[in-house]
């Protein structure tokens, strides 16, 4: 997990005229804004309450619970809280960044 | 492929707006982008205004979007939609593309659409062109730090109608009414609907019907924004479920010139409820709230549901 | 090939159908409308296909057609005086997003007051932005113009959108004899349109996201926008040779010099009123007086390299301003005070004369003419001019 990416800084003749960049490949996230740091708090959980309904999948604004996995994507997660106030067996706690170490 | 979206089965499961944006966490609107792009699937092309979707969810040298995706102008919204489809009709028509139709989705704000936007809007809607255009309603102009809109509510605190003193009240205009407006007033749309990222599937459901009319179609989504209506972030979804079942905001749809509720709450909590949970109107007194809840009554009634019984405490 | 008695705008709606336009958004103002009616017949007469929008203001209309533009159309649009300020946003992003719009504007006095006359600020106003400026003499080299409009913009290496600029009036309104290509000459002129990066689902792109506010990137758009300017004039030039070659009329890039190499007086035109200017030249040199014309027919990107060239051995150099830049250096006009600019640094620098004239639509007349050019045979005697800018006409 790796933030604080460089964006690249092409120069003038190498960017596309008129502005244009990229699209995200199918399958693909935006790799040069990672917002895992933003959160204060992360989604953990529970396998065992969790029914697989995919609500949280569905809700995320950031796309960051994983389909089939039901584990928030910590590079990009917010933290917003969302997925555990919508989760209908309530198997997700927001739970405080300060509980994990550097990295984690 | 059948239209409606009934469960999360229906729901594709591929991304066409992607992680890696910078919009608050718990953003309204961002979940009403993921959920337009999953309904209107990878032959599509998106035109966004100036707004929140835009600034906030793009950068260089990457955006978060999979779908071919162009910006426009504040306000431009509808002309962009009208400009692309006709592009891509004559393109066809002229044998210079093969003839496989492209979805156009212009998406904007609600200032985008109401105020600035309302020419453009109007006259794209007029132009007949294949476009869907959808108004995401967070009820302000949030990327310039939450000032009043055309669809601002009454009551409500923004930065250019903070509440004071001498205005107590803070936003005193009486909020447009968006959707009917463009219903009255275009009789050749065929499809204008409402919707709320709180009920996904029907939103969903109607980004595809929008589309497979041909011609334009209009659909205000609402969208809660935690920072503009100031409330934790991980109630977006819960604040847009309380606007619909106090009778604030009504899911409908008009097709040839009738509406239909596509959604009916059995009872109508009261919409204090719904106040309460919003700092924005935190300055409100009761009697305030009693204004707004007769409001609200009889617009409920108008729309054959059942106002609500329960008055406010003290009331 | 046929000829046709015909207006200016009816002989650009031909050049726009010979391009075989895709798209084209409409909006009503004199005096460039009847480009936009003649094109709807014709449509409606099923003489060629387009997508015909009518637009709710001019702001929608160019907004459209950038972008039917960026979703691989060839796109026709136009607006005049007022017109064309109401759309000065989609005019800057049009240009920066390079769509290869071509635009037709008739010239007209820009509001208040209200006036259909001719005068060039409303085209002038912008000529910062990006967007390559032509000024047509009359309705022949209007249609030409166009031709060669769609050819120049939308060449890879410049994707610029580009004004093709006519008098109101006086060449919108006026009749001419014009030449109408065949479309199998226009084929072997203008390649169909291509543009690499569009809106389109096989290849996805995101087309002008938002860039960091601390100057990350918009410098280098600037350069690249530069660069495509400085580009643009290659493409001018070879535009015009093969022009030259397939339909016969040979149209010098960007200025054309009217018997100016030997001249000790040259008066600088821009647009119709360089008819006049050439009858008072013709006058004049039957006397034996050593006078030339140029007029500029390329403004954007500006002729500098060719006008120094022309003008280095002048006596006396007078512009003629169909325009107003309220506050400017030494009160003088638009296109004064950019040929000053392009002339700056040269050993031997000409003494400049300002002529405002022509303005609200105002006819330039071959008396006026003659007038201004007394004056700068006078400059030209003494070697330093008595006043920099004069009015003629004014009712004073």
């Amino acid at each position: 997990m790796s933030f604080g990416l460089k964006k690249p800084l092409p120069t003038w003749k190498e960017m596309p005229p008129g502005v244009v960049v990229p699209a995200v490949p199918s399958g693909g996230k935006n790799v040069w804004y990672k917002t895992g740091n933003w959160r204060s708090q992360r989604p953990i959980v529970d396998k065992k309450r969790c029914t697989k309904c995919k609500v949280c999948w569905l809700y995320c604004p950031d796309s960051a619970i994983q389909y089939e996995l039901f584990e928030a994507d910590l590079e990009y997660c917010k933290g917003c809280g969302i997925c555990a106030r919508e989760c209908p067996v309530k198997a997700i706690t927001m739970v405080s960044e300060m509980r994990f170490r550097p990295g984690e | 492929m059948s239209l409606e979206v009934k469960s999360v089965d229906d729901v594709p499961r591929e991304e066409y707006y992607a992680s890696g944006h910078r919009t608050c966490a718990g953003c309204g609107p961002a979940i009403a982008c993921k959920l337009i792009a999953k309904a209107a699937g990878p032959r599509t092309v998106i035109l966004s205004s100036t707004g929140c979707m835009y600034v906030a969810n793009t950068s260089y040298y990457l955006t978060p979007w999979v779908l071919p995706w162009m910006h426009t102008q504040l306000g431009a919204g509808g002309s962009a939609g009208a400009g692309t489809a006709a592009a891509f009709r004559a393109l066809i028509r002229k044998r210079k593309m093969r003839a496989e139709p492209i979805n156009v989705v212009a998406i904007a704000g609600d200032g985008g659409t109401a105020d600035i936007g309302m020419n453009a809007l109007s006259g794209g809607m007029l132009s007949g062109q294949d476009f869907l255009y959808v108004c995401y309603d967070n009820q302000a102009y949030a990327n310039t730090g939450i000032q009043a809109s055309g669809t601002t509510p009454w009551g409500a605190s923004t930065t250019f109608t903070p509440p004071g003193k001498a205005r107590p009240i803070g936003n005193v205009r009486l909020n447009k009414d968006l959707a009917r407006q463009i219903a009255a007033g275009h009789p050749n749309v065929e499809y204008v609907a409402t919707a709320s990222v709180s009920f996904p599937f029907d939103f969903m459901t109607k980004v595809r019907k929008g589309l497979a009319v041909e011609g334009p179609a209009f659909i205000q989504v609402q969208t809660p924004c935690p920072k503009g209506w100031k409330f934790d972030s991980s109630r977006t979804i819960e604040v847009g479920r309380l606007s619909v079942e106090t009778g604030n905001w009504f899911l409908y749809e008009v097709q040839k010139g009738s509406l239909r509720l596509t959604y009916r709450p059995r009872e109508l909590l009261p919409v204090a409820e719904y106040i309460k949970a919003q700092g924005r109107f935190a300055h409100l007194g009761e009697t305030d709230i009693e204004t707004i809840q007769k409001r609200v009554d009889e617009a409920s009634r108008e729309m054959g549901l059942k106002a609500s019984t329960v008055r406010a405490p003290g009331g | 090939m046929t000829k046709q008695v015909a207006t200016g705008v009816v002989a650009i709606a031909n050049a726009v159908k010979l391009a075989d336009v895709d798209v084209i958004t409409a909006y009503p103002i004199r005096p460039y409308t009847g480009v936009m009616n003649e094109l709807a017949r014709m449509i409606a007469e099923g003489e060629f296909d387009a997508e015909y929008i009518i637009s709710d203001c001019e702001h929608s209309q160019f907004e459209m057609a950038k972008h039917a533009s960026m979703a691989g159309a060839r796109v026709f649009t136009g607006s005049a005086g007022i017109g064309f300020a109401y759309a000065y946003e989609p005019i800057v992003v049009t240009a920066s997003d390079r769509a290869p719009v071509v635009a037709m504007l008739g010239d007209r006095t820009l509001d208040d007051p209200g006036c259909f006359g001719v005068e060039h600020t409303d085209a002038l106003a912008d000529r910062d932005l990006g967007w390559i400026e032509f000024f047509a003499e009359d309705a022949q080299e209007a249609l030409d113009t166009t031709l060669m409009a769609y050819r120049i913009a939308e060449d890879e290496r410049v994707l610029l959108p580009t004004l093709v600029c006519c008098d109101g009036h006086f060449i919108t309104h006026v009749y001419r004899t014009i030449e109408i290509p065949d479309s199998g000459q226009v084929k072997s002129f203008l390649p169909p349109y291509n543009r690499k990066y569009r809106l389109d689902p096989d290849n996805p792109i995101s087309i002008a996201p938002q860039v960091g506010s601390s100057g990350e990137h918009a410098y280098e758009f600037r350069k690249q926008m530069v660069e495509a300017m400085v580009a643009a004039r290659r493409v001018i030039s070879e535009a015009c040779e093969s022009f030259s070659k397939i339909f016969g009329r040979k149209y010098p890039p960007f200025v054309e010099e009217y018997m100016v190499r030997d001249a000790d007086v040259v008066l600088i035109t821009l647009g119709n009123m360089s008819m006049n200017a050439r009858e008072a030249v013709r006058q004049l040199r039957a006397k034996g007086e050593k006078v030339g014309l140029i007029r500029i027919r390329t403004y954007r990107p500006f002729p500098d390299v060719e006008l120094r060239e022309a003008l280095m051995d002048a006596k006396a150099i007078g512009v003629v301003d169909c325009n107003f830049s309220y506050g400017s250096p030494l009160g003088g006009g638009i296109v004064f005070n950019d040929v000053r600019s392009a002339l700056y640094g040269l050993p031997r620098a000409p003494p400049m004369v300002d002529f405002f004239a022509g303005l609200g639509g105002r006819e330039v007349a071959v008396e006026d003419l003659l007038g201004m050019l007394r004056v700068l045979r006078n400059t030209a005697r003494t070697g330093k001019a008595e006043k920099n800018v004069y009015w003629i006409g004014l009712r004073e």
